[in-house]
């Protein structure tokens, strides 16, 4: 049902109230008017012919018909008043001939008895005489003469007259109601409108409100009714507040977000349905996702390896919190240590779960790092020990006669002595490397002096195995850094193509100025055309024992630390390292340094 | 009655990537068997297979079901037909993962012969080949599928240099010839891998836009 608007609502009410009254007044009013009129006009019409009849006492006989028929014409100008002398028979003795109707008539009429009986009487009829009155009410009034001759005087009036000024007057009633109906329609209006304008202004505020704009005010007229003042005053202060309320939301919100998204465990929640009902970036990256694409997706599509998958179905059907270690291979090979919690409504029922994952790899990889290096130390100190206290044993039981054999094996312990002694001095160094002996001293100095002496430190073997070693590095290529430390890192990586990179002939030694990812470095290269090292081996050749393979970096007789020793020093210098291989092509190791 | 429709066809399709997960997980550690000749590690793909059969033939009856039942017409109809045939697939590619692995057995009884060509470069490849492939399945989206189908070539081309490759060292020392074979095998195996990861893409466009792409190599060539 369609709901009417104010004015519609208040003008009918009073429109019915104010014509009600109007016409209620009006009707009494008429009523009294018309008793009044009609009271008048029968006194007036019995003075008449009281008065006639006085007069025509005096006339007596029929002799003065004609002095009463004067009288009677002298009264009769120009007045709707009638008066007829009748006999006792209703004959009409005297007046205006036309009123000379059915004697039959005028005996019957009650008005006439009543003169015969009791001298006067009156009557109201529908005048059925031929004339003006035809049809119409008329007042008769009759009175008996006692002249002698018993006449009767009748008088009548026409009560059409009284009508004819009723009716003006019911004109002038039907005009003040026509007035007062369009009086009230403008006040009505004006008044619906006081009270509908403000309203409307509230409404059109709270629609602002709900499209989110809570920055209007409501602002009224004085003349204004009170009562919408302060509604408006106190729609204003709401609008305010649920403002305020909604910024302080928001902001806690944001910076909920900012904690979520910027959190290195990755979120997820899933609810009964499972259904994914958010994620933060850090599980997006974790498991492959994008974030607004996975949003509302289901288990089954969210998550593609079935482990984690049946972790958290049991994550949903239990109650408790649990958690595991999961090897993922989608996106990458990562370990993860998931957790899963249960997520309550504020009810405490269960809505669904949480599921946080940590990456292990790291962690993980560290570990493999500190087992092999531990494992690698013993055996590089426990391998030269066990010869030494061999061989000694055997020269202290007195087997070993020959003195030849003797020197021998004494030369054998002398080697594996003094392999031992360097690998506890690369283990000292990388150590002091590592602690970050950051205040090392660097000086800015030619780079191609310290090429050429770790040149000259290797020369031997390069004789031996008639290996090719060019150098390439200007005269004025000059950095910082501290000699003696360089001269090492270079030396480790000659010494290496020299061992693992002997099949080429060939090493290439090069020191350039190297412009490229936008600062200046000075970058030395060693390149060999060896066998080259194989794509999962690139990551981890500069790890401390790492060794390709065993049993030919055994023979070759390095502690297995060269590398991470030249990373180590290249670190310190602000610099970095890389190597660049494939089987078959050899390889190439980049030491980068600041050049200023 | 469209909306137990509905819920079926959802029901399917978890079914078929819980399948697809599995498949995935044996494909990868097949190829992790290998690189790390790790025989417990094959053996459990090899046994890990009779899930999967299992698998396919459920949901190849919840596909019939659905048919039977609903009569689907349009996008519906697409989309149980396809989920029948990447059904297939994943079967098959199963199979193969288990092909793959129980090499590993075989190279094990043999002497350590290094693999001659990049095997992890290549089952890398083919694994994000079947990786988008699903991807394009979950998320409907045909320019995944397009990719995955483009990809293919490079699969195939790396196949042809294995071949020549182990040719080469076939020759080069005689005695290595069972090994190599077995490489061989392997390499071919990955190649399939990668078909069936390019039918399961075209399955997917077929699903989505209603065309039939196979046989069509000149929609997918990379000169565009």
């Amino acid at each position: 049902m369609k709901k009417k608007p104010l004015f519609w609502q208040l003008y009918p009410s009073l429109l019915v109230i104010s014509v009600g009254s109007v016409v209620l007044v009006a009707v009494l009013a008429v009523i009294a008017f018309r008793s009044f009129w009609l009271e008048k006009v029968e006194e007036d019409l019995v003075f008449r012919v009281d008065t006639l009849a006085g007069e025509i006492r005096t006339f007596g006989s029929l002799k003065n018909i004609s002095q009463v028929k004067t009288l009677l014409d002298s009264g009769k100008k120009n007045s709707s008043y009638e008066i007829l002398v009748l006999n006792s028979s209703g004959e009409v003795i005297a007046g205006n001939p036309i009123w000379e109707n059915a004697r039959g008539e005028n005996l019957v009429s009650s008005d006439f008895k009543g003169a015969l009986s009791d001298g006067a009487g009156r009557s109201v009829r529908v005048s059925l005489r031929k004339g003006k009155d035809f049809g119409e009410k008329v007042l008769f009034y009759s009175r008996s003469v006692d002249s002698g001759e018993h006449w009767i005087l009748r008088g009548s009036v026409p009560l059409e007259l009284v009508k004819k000024n009723l009716n003006i007057v019911y004109l002038e009633i039907l005009a003040v109601i026509g007035g007062v109906i369009f009086l009230i329609s403008i006040v009505g209006h004006l008044l619906a409108r006081r009270i509908s304008q403000p309203l409307t202004l509230l409404q059109k505020h709270t629609e602002r409100i709900m499209q989110g704009d809570f920055s209007g005010r409501i602002f009224l007229e004085s003349r204004d009714p009170a009562e919408l003042h302060d509604l408006s005053e106190g729609v204003n202060a709401l609008t305010k507040e649920i403002d305020h309320r909604l910024r302080t939301m928001k902001e806690q919100k944001d910076e909920r977000d900012a904690v979520f998204a910027s959190m290195r465990e990755g979120v997820l929640a899933f609810d009964q349905k499972r259904t994914l009902r958010d994620l933060n970036d850090s599980a997006a990256e974790m498991l492959g996702l994008t974030r607004s694409r996975a949003l509302g997706l289901s288990l089954e599509e969210v998550i593609r390896i079935s482990e984690l998958r049946e972790f958290i179905d049991e994550g949903l059907q239990n109650q408790g919190a649990s958690e595991r270690e999961i090897r993922i291979f989608h996106p990458h090979e990562v370990d993860l240590h998931v957790r899963s919690s249960p997520l309550q409504d504020i009810a405490g029922l269960k809505k669904g779960v949480v599921i946080v994952l940590n990456d292990l790899t790291h962690l993980k990889r560290l570990e493999t790092y500190r087992k092999d290096f531990v494992a690698n130390v013993s055996h590089e100190l426990k391998t030269p020990l066990t010869a030494i206290q061999g061989f000694a044993e055997t020269l202290l039981s007195g087997g070993v006669s020959d003195q030849k054999q003797q020197n021998h094996f004494l030369g054998i312990i002398q080697k594996q002595a003094s392999r031992l002694s360097r690998v506890i001095e690369d283990l000292l160094t990388l150590s002091s490397l590592e602690k970050g002996n950051q205040t090392v001293e660097k000086e800015t100095q030619k780079i191609k002096p310290v090429l050429k002496a770790a040149l000259e430190s290797c020369s031997w073997k390069t004789l031996q195995e008639k290996i090719e070693i060019s150098l390439e590095c200007s005269e004025t290529l000059e950095a910082q850094f501290n000699s003696s430390l360089l001269e090492q890192a270079v030396l480790n990586l000659l010494e290496n193509a020299l061992k693992y990179g002997s099949d080429g002939k060939k090493v290439e030694l090069r020191a350039v100025l190297d412009a490229e990812g936008g600062k200046n470095e000075v970058k030395i290269s060693v390149k060999d055309y060896g066998p080259g090292i194989a794509k999962e081996h690139l990551d981890r050749v500069f790890e401390r024992f790492y060794r390709i393979e065993k049993s030919r970096s055994r023979q070759a007789g390095g502690t297995g630390l060269g590398l991470s020793i030249v990373k180590h020093i290249a670190l310190l210098h602000g610099g970095r390292v890389h190597v660049e291989s494939q089987v078959g092509a050899g390889c190439e190791f980049s030491l980068w340094l600041p050049s200023s | 009655m469209s909306k137990h429709l509905e819920v079926e066809l959802s029901k399917l399709k978890k079914k078929l990537l819980s399948l697809s997960s599995i498949v995935e997980e044996s494909v990868y550690k097949a190829a992790k068997a290998i690189s790390d000749r790790d025989a417990i590690l094959a053996k459990s793909v090899v046994e890990g297979d009779h899930d999967v059969d299992l698998m396919e033939v459920e949901v190849e009856e919840d596909c019939l079901k659905a048919l039977a039942l609903y009569q689907p017409v349009a996008m519906d109809l697409r989309f149980v037909v396809a989920t029948l045939k990447i059904n297939n697939d994943l079967e098959r590619i199963g199979d193969l993962a288990v092909n793959i692995a129980e090499r590993v057995i075989f190279l094990n009884q043999e002497k350590p012969v290094e693999i001659p060509f990049d095997f992890e470069e290549m089952a890398r490849k083919t694994r994000s080949m079947l990786a988008r492939a699903l991807d394009s399945l979950i998320q409907y989206d045909s320019l995944i599928a397009q990719n995955v189908c483009r990809a293919d070539d490079e699969i195939d081309e790396i196949n042809r240099q294995v071949y020549q490759i182990i040719y080469r060292e076939i020759r080069k020392d005689p005695d290595r010839v069972i090994p190599l074979i077995h490489y061989l095998s392997i390499s071919r195996h990955l190649e399939r891998i990668a078909d069936y990861a390019t039918n399961i893409a075209e399955d997917v466009i077929y699903m989505i836009e209603g065309r039939i792409v196979r046989h069509k190599p000149e929609e997918f060539s990379t000169e565009d």
